[in-house]
């Protein structure tokens, strides 16, 4: 699991370290950073996972305005079954204009170097810790991203793996249609490839999908059974079907189905396919199109889940149902002074006036 | 609460769990506000729909019996009738706090003179103090000697739920 997020001169992040839980909700006045701090581990995951280019994400426009400092910081910290992984990425600007490279790199298993790309030059270890190849490697990118796995690299690769299934989500069901033109192996932020993604996935893992249809039909009236349904060559629609009582079922394309309704089958399909994996997923107001009477059995199921010791969930959430069901436990704000840095504190309530944690919050007396 | 529940059948969305704001005097405070309003809501719905209401508040520093004195006064207060036998309303008032119980579900000797509620990674416990808590209520089930008092008064009023 995610243990540690450092961010330095990253938007409102200047020095900022966050040490999450297995299940965690996080709470913040807008502009406060937490949609930001997604955004980092978004990025984060592209950069060492698909290798995209560090200039893709505009990255020196990013920088802390006040702060006027060159380089950007950002380290994560991962408690995987091999130990505890350490990854680092300095990134600083280069020439004129100036374009984003990388300073450096690196990777540490409890506290030992397995991975390093310094000042353009990539050394590589193998398992027991020998650095055995050095080369010389393109600077605009990360040097990790590129790594195959081998036979003598596994502790590395159990942390690209890892980083690899890093879900960050901020669903959007108007961006969301049923056209799947292939399967896709990873979803967009937004799930406006969620047909596609679908489709992989009950082709992955067929059993994953009952756990779905089983959670959807207890959360919508009629629901019966998702279909990939044929389109032309190689096209598939996805499809919901209901049905009421003894009559013939009605079909619906994904996108003529509520933007409710859209939002708990990739609410469901999240818990079922990657948080019960094991996976980390962070979750931008996943609550925000969802009925009132829906929030807190996924919540429920979400617990569950983790509380099996299966992934681990952050929850970017307003809403009060969240906010009450698992701020007293598993909350933390991030606050910030005015337009300074983002801290991170604890959700401590109000012993004192009993108020319900929305209300709370609702009343800005939470920080007080 | 909520894993014995599934034991028992139940849904995710047959339960609706209300959190008692964490503080001091929060209990009872709660008691005071919203005991008697959800003991009505239950009424007036069991009439027509299979209902229960589970009050699980801890007992901190006092014994259950004090708690229970609260919740009958709440209902006088309120003009409404206290508790009858038939009803399903379950009164779940762990000795200091819910800790307790699970380290006694999960295999620990506790009493109800020290209090647990400080103990770490309790949570854990949870899944598996759960089922023992569904196998020590069955009927015809006799709970250990090391069960604690107030969590073997727990047992006669889940009952009420069948």
């Amino acid at each position: 699991m995610l243990t540690r997020l450092y961010i330095d001169n990253f938007r409102c992040f200047v020095n900022f370290e966050h040490r999450p839980a297995r299940r965690q909700l996080i709470l913040g006045a807008n502009g406060s950073g937490k949609s930001s701090f997604l955004d980092a581990l978004l990025m984060l995951r592209q950069v060492v996972a698909k290798g995209d280019i560090l200039d893709e994400f505009f990255i020196l426009s990013q920088r802390t305005r006040w702060l006027g400092q060159p380089k950007l910081t950002f380290e994560l910290e991962a408690e995987l079954d091999a130990g505890r992984y350490a990854y680092r990425l300095v990134i600083e600007p280069w020439g004129e204009p100036p374009r984003s490279r990388v300073a450096s790199e690196t990777v540490h298993l409890d506290d030992r170097p397995i991975f390093e790309f310094i000042a353009g030059e990539v050394h590589l270890y193998n398992d027991r810790f020998e650095r055995k190849v050095t080369y010389e490697f393109d600077w605009h990118r990360s040097a990790l991203a590129t790594i195959l796995e081998r036979k003598d690299n596994q502790r590395l690769s159990r942390f690209k793996q890892w980083i690899g299934r890093l879900f960050c989500f901020r669903i959007n069901p108007f961006a969301m249609g049923p056209r799947a033109e292939g399967e896709n192996l990873y979803p967009n932020l937004d799930l406006s490839n969620i047909a596609a993604w679908y489709r992989h996935l009950v082709q992955a893992d067929p059993k994953q999908n009952a756990a779905v249809l089983d959670s959807l039909g207890a959360s919508m009236d009629g629901f019966s059974v998702l279909q990939l349904e044929p389109a032309g060559e190689n096209v598939r629609l996805l499809v919901a079907e209901f049905a009421h009582g003894g009559e013939r079922a009605s079909k619906f394309l994904f996108n003529e189905l509520s933007d409710g309704q859209r939002c708990l089958i990739c609410l469901y399909t999240i818990l079922h396919f990657v948080l019960a994996k094991g996976s980390t997923v962070i979750l931008d107001e996943p609550d925000n199109f969802v009925s009132l009477r829906e929030i807190q059995p996924w919540l429920m199921a979400v617990t569950d889940t983790v509380e099996q010791g299966h992934g681990q969930v952050l929850l970017i959430s307003h809403h009060p149902e969240a906010i009450n069901q698992w701020a007293p436990k598993s909350g933390v704000q991030f606050v910030r002074d005015g337009i300074g840095p983002v801290r991170v504190q604890e959700f401590r309530g109000d012993p004192e006036s009993c108020l319900a944690p929305s209300e709370l919050v609702a009343r800005g007396w939470e920080r007080e | 609460m909520r894993r014995y529940l599934y034991r028992l059948g139940h849904s995710r969305h047959d339960i609706r769990f209300e959190p008692l704001p964490s503080g001091r005097g929060c209990g009872e405070q709660w008691v005071r506000e919203r005991y008697a309003l959800a003991v009505r809501a239950y009424r007036a719905r069991s009439a027509r729909a299979g209902t229960a209401l589970i009050i699980a508040i801890d007992a901190d520093a006092g014994d259950a019996d004090r708690r229970l004195r609260q919740l009958r006064e709440a209902l006088e207060q309120a003009g409404l009738a206290t508790r009858t036998d038939g009803e399903a309303i379950v009164h779940l008032i762990p000795k200091w706090s819910v800790e307790t119980w699970i380290l006694c579900l999960s295999g620990r000797q506790v009493d109800e003179i020290t209090d647990y509620s400080q103990e770490g990674d309790v949570d854990r416990l949870i899944p598996t103090a759960a089922l023992t808590f569904f196998e020590w209520t069955r009927v015809n089930a006799t709970p250990p000697a090391r069960c604690v008092p107030s969590l073997l008064s727990a047992i006669p009023e889940v009952r009420r739920l069948e």
